[in-house]
């Protein structure tokens, strides 16, 4: 059997029954060691040592097929028939581990040193295709395909929910925020979830029981300037009418939904800023000038105050946008990577 | 005290006692009172003032060394009244206009004196016109924000007299500003005109709609390229504002050949596909055009709801990529003309029929485009295929409402809409100024006793355009050439603290998807509220803390020089109300809420106010206070 695309193995771990019918394809195998570290600690309770898991999402889809290539002659040349002009030139991938056949691209020499040293690796041929579909099946309408295929916020919204058989308007958590659900109990700190965004609001972060707090990359978050409980008198007494206000009772879910998240915002800004105070003492140097770097700085910023949020498992999204490359993609899809790298 | 002599000029000087001082504006003549003239003067119960108006005039205070012996007084030629009693005398104005009233008074040597002072009357408030409330509530929805001003002018004209003003009104582009103060990569003046217009402008109607456009019919200058291509993203807005009351067969049509449109989707220098380098011609503009700018992907009803099936498969994206091929920059001398070399992003791209795909095309209900015909004569047959179809009226019509009126229109709303949409009356087809109308003059969105789910999350940028027109936003000191600013954070920037910035969505699906639904009482309930897509953690306690920036320090011109720059507000009719409470917070509930403060709200509100002292200090701080919390409450937060 050619290669399965799946997420069962992994997924099972995060309660992915809560949602009807899944079905994602198979993985052959490749996760199976974070599936089971998943599984190792039964009891996520009492957790004292820190886990952090960071999701850098290429926004637009990167065309991943240049990203790693085979470098077997026989592999590659099936590759460069089909991608013509795209394709990246043999002589330049840069090769990994002894005779593997395989490399990546040039613009990531990065990636492949941290793949050398162990740190790195790749998962492959995973996707929101439900099972292997073939050109032919495809077109006698015979295949069970994802809903809404081709169009790109669908595709994307199903890839970060990991359901693809149904409209992804029906499936109200991402598989993020569904890892989440089970590891709120490691975390000391029940005023905080474990999911935090370094990249505004996306589909993978929401979950079942908890919802995400989103987090700017300068400061992370600030109190309200005039209505802050930790200000002047009249600051602090404005903040406590805020407050006041913001419990009154609404029958109208949008009026009571801005009174959740905003009393939220506010009551997360009091937390984080006591553990960010502590924590701009970072020695690697980031690019000032990428919105990625400055996305990861601050979930290293937050990362080292784990201590002082008092959090065990943290779940971290940070989104890289301009990947959907359509035109000029060999020079565009060169910086991003360069960028990424 | 001093003597002047007889002819000569004297002012007068008031002091305070601080020292400071200011000569009076007239100079008073001595007069020889034997031969001297009377002095005409009088005073008037209003100069300025709404018909039907009452002007009563009194003369008691012109002079006469002995005795002033007749009267006469001039209506604007419309009434006289004379006499040697007629001290006083009134008139009714019932037009609308400028009137000079005229007082001549003699003595008994046969002298006299003539003062005349101009009276203006504005229309009056019709005895049917709208509530102030019902006036504020269309404001909220057709409008950057309710102003006083603002509300008299609704009421004046009535609700539909005022749409149908505002159908007429178009203000001129920003593309003149932006050729004047940005050299093309500068971002600033496309953003300083936008909110001047916004703020300033008579057309809000029109604009408010082409916001609304601009969120169906997205480019975005965050990346590279259009950063630095101000002057075709300007005129793409302008475009939009042209054609907001137009027909959107045609707004179809400017969008498809706009050169900027055509960089961001890609239409621009595609070409037809070649079998022998195995390429293809490129589908984003075509799979765009149809899902996100006028048919969407699922069949549907014309109210809305699904009818089962989609509404295109990738054969027909691929045969609307042929047909979108071929085009380039009206100036483009040869195919591959590359970027920067002073190429046209304004005016509407054409083709080089060599690089035109001229095989025959099936497009959506299998109609046939036939084999060799001209890149035009293509697009135009594609754009009439897809303007055929029966999901553009719920299409574009849902999201207009939506976007002005409530997140969770009823089927039965959208239908109506859809109707206008489908027919505007005279058999037309795609008015979108009647289907604005319609929207707005529907009974969903005029009754306030609508159902629970009924509203939107203000956007950002309707919040800050809110603030600035209810308080007479004034340009800060150094403002370059008299436009707004923010404080601390640049008009060209705002998407990075509040979630939204003009043309500045992070992709062509906008700002927010049309159907999020956040987690928690919105998701709960089964409804849609897309805004909040973007009313993040952080992004609600930045734009909170601008705006809070804006009501508590920037209220009036500061002194600091590094604040110089921001713009201030005028809280000058809401101090005056200050000392009671109440009728400030009713103030307020009109402009801000337009009238619909709960109680609950009320009271918690008022018990804050007053606990300031009341003085003037308490004053000021009152109505700031009033004013940051109102607006930082969730009744504020969601239109209704």
């Amino acid at each position: 059997m050619n290669k399965h695309y799946s997420r069962r193995r992994f997924l099972k771990q995060v309660a992915a029954a809560s949602v009807l019918g899944s079905v994602m394809g198979s993985m052959n195998g490749k996760l199976g060691m974070m599936g089971s570290a998943l599984a190792a600690s039964g009891d996520y309770a009492g957790l004292s040592d820190y886990k952090a898991l960071v999701c850098v999402f290429l926004y637009g889809g990167s065309d991943s097929f240049n990203m790693f290539v085979p470098t077997e002659q026989g592999l590659y040349d099936n590759y460069a028939a089909s991608r013509g002009s795209l394709a990246v030139d043999r002589d330049s991938l840069l090769s990994v581990g002894n005779n593997s056949g395989l490399g990546f691209n040039p613009n990531m020499p990065n990636t492949r040193s941290l793949f050398d040293s162990g740190d790195l690796a790749v998962v492959s041929n995973v996707g929101n295709l439900i099972m292997p579909v073939n050109k032919t099946d495809y077109l006698s309408d015979s295949a069970d395909i994802p809903v809404d295929l081709f169009a790109h916020n669908h595709q994307q919204e199903q890839w970060l929910k990991g359901l693809s058989s149904l409209p992804s308007s029906l499936v109200g958590s991402g598989w993020g925020g569904r890892m989440a659900d089970l590891l709120v109990a490691a975390n000391s700190n029940n005023k905080l979830p474990p999911t935090f965004s370094m990249g505004g609001s996306n589909h993978w972060l929401p979950g079942n029981a908890s919802t995400p707090i989103s987090l700017n990359t300068n400061t992370g978050l600030d109190p309200i300037s005039f209505m802050n409980s930790k200000g002047t008198p009249s600051s602090a007494a404005r903040a406590n009418v805020l407050s006041q206000i913001l419990s009154l009772p609404s029958d109208n879910p949008l009026q009571q939904q801005a009174a959740l998240a905003s009393a939220r915002g506010i009551s997360s800004a009091d937390e984080i800023i006591d553990a960010l105070g502590t924590t701009d003492t970072l020695q690697t140097p980031y690019n000032a000038s990428s919105k990625l770097a400055k996305q990861l700085r601050m979930v290293a910023r937050l990362i080292s105050g784990q201590q002082a949020l008092r959090m065990q498992r943290q779940i971290f999204f940070v989104g890289m946008g301009g990947w959907d490359t359509h035109d000029n993609q060999s020079v565009r899809l060169n910086g991003l990577l360069t960028e990424l790298d | 005290m001093s003597t002047v002599a007889i002819g000569h000029a004297w002012r007068v000087r008031a002091v305070n006692e601080e020292g400071t001082s200011e000569w009076s504006r007239s100079a008073f003549t001595a007069r020889d009172d034997a031969t001297a003239e009377p002095l005409a003067q009088f005073t008037l119960s209003s100069v300025f003032g709404q018909a039907p108006l009452n002007l009563v005039v009194d003369a008691s205070t012109a002079y006469d060394a002995n005795a002033i012996t007749e009267y006469q007084w001039d209506f604007a030629g419309l009434h006289s009244v004379v006499g040697s009693d007629a001290i006083t005398a009134s008139h009714e104005f019932v037009i609308p206009g400028t009137y000079t009233i005229t007082l001549t008074v003699s003595n008994a040597a046969g002298l006299s004196d003539t003062k005349s002072v101009d009276v203006t009357v504005t229309q009056g408030i019709p005895a049917d016109a709208p509530s102030t409330q019902e006036a504020a509530r269309l404001l909220a929805q057709a409008s950057f924000g309710t102003s006083s001003i603002a509300i008299q002018e609704v009421r004046q004209l009535g609700l539909e007299g005022w749409i149908d003003a505002q159908l007429e009104l178009q203000g001129p582009p920003h593309l003149d500003y932006v050729t004047t103060y940005s050299n093309g990569s500068n971002r600033d003046a496309r953003h300083e005109i936008w909110w001047l217009d916004a703020v300033d402008g008579d057309d809000q109607l029109r604009q408010r709609v082409a916001f609304a456009l601009s969120q169906l019919l997205v480019v975005s200058d965050t990346g590279f390229t259009l950063a630095n291509a101000q002057y075709g993203v300007t005129n793409y807005y302008d475009m939009l504002r042209n054609n907001a009351f137009g027909n959107f067969r045609e707004l179809l049509e400017q969008v498809t050949l706009n050169p900027v449109m055509g960089i961001y989707l890609s239409m621009l220098q595609n070409d037809k596909g070649s079998n022998f380098d195995n390429t293809r011609a490129d589908e984003n503009f075509a799979r765009e055009v149809l899902q996100l700018f006028s048919i969407g992907l699922h069949n549907l009803n014309q109210d809305g709801t699904l009818s089962g099936g989609n509404t295109f498969t990738q054969d027909d994206i691929e045969s609307f990529a042929r047909v979108f091929t071929g085009w380039n920059y009206k100036n483009a001398g040869q195919w591959d003309r590359p970027l920067f070399t002073g190429q046209d992003l304004i005016n509407p791209m054409e083709a080089f029929e060599d690089h035109h795909d001229k095989d025959a095309k099936t497009l959506l209900g299998g109609m046939s485009v036939p084999a060799d015909q001209s890149a035009r004569a293509d697009l135009e047959m594609a754009l009439d295929n897809i303007f055929a179809h029966q999901n553009v009226a719920p299409f574009v019509s849902a999201h207009l409402i939506k976007q002005l009126v409530t997140s969770n229109p009823t089927p039965e709303y959208v239908s109506r809409v859809a109707a206008v949409f489908n027919d505007n009356g005279n058999g037309v087809k795609g008015d979108l100024g009647a289907t604005v109308k319609a929207v707005l003059m529907d009974f969903d969105a005029r009754d306030p006793a609508a159902s629970d789910n009924f509203g939107k999350l203000r956007e950002p940028v309707l919040r800050l355009s809110h603030l600035w027109r209810a308080f007479s936003v004034t340009p800060g000191n150094l403002s370059a050439r008299g436009e707004y600013n923010t404080y601390s954070t640049a008009l060209k920037n705002l998407e990075s603290i509040t979630g939204q910035a003009v043309l500045r969505s992070a992709s062509v699906f906008n700002f927010y998807s049309p159907a999020y639904s956040p987690s928690g009482p919105v998701q709960t309930a089964q409804l849609m509220a897309p805004e909040f897509d973007i009313f993040t953690d952080s992004n609600i306690l930045t734009t909170a803390s601008r705006i809070n920036d804006q009501v508590h320090r920037h209220y009036k011109q500061t002194t600091t020089s590094s604040e110089l720059n921001p713009s201030f507000l005028d809280f000058g009719p809401e101090i005056e109300l200050a000392a009671d409470s109440q009728a400030l917070l009713n103030h307020l509930d009109l402009l801000l809420l337009s009238g619909g403060m709960s109680d609950d709200l009320n009271t918690v509100l008022l018990a804050h106010l007053d606990s300031l002292p009341d003085n003037e200090a308490g004053h000021v701080q009152r109505v700031q206070d009033a004013v940051s919390l109102i607006v930082a409450s969730p009744e504020y937060l969601v239109q209704r």
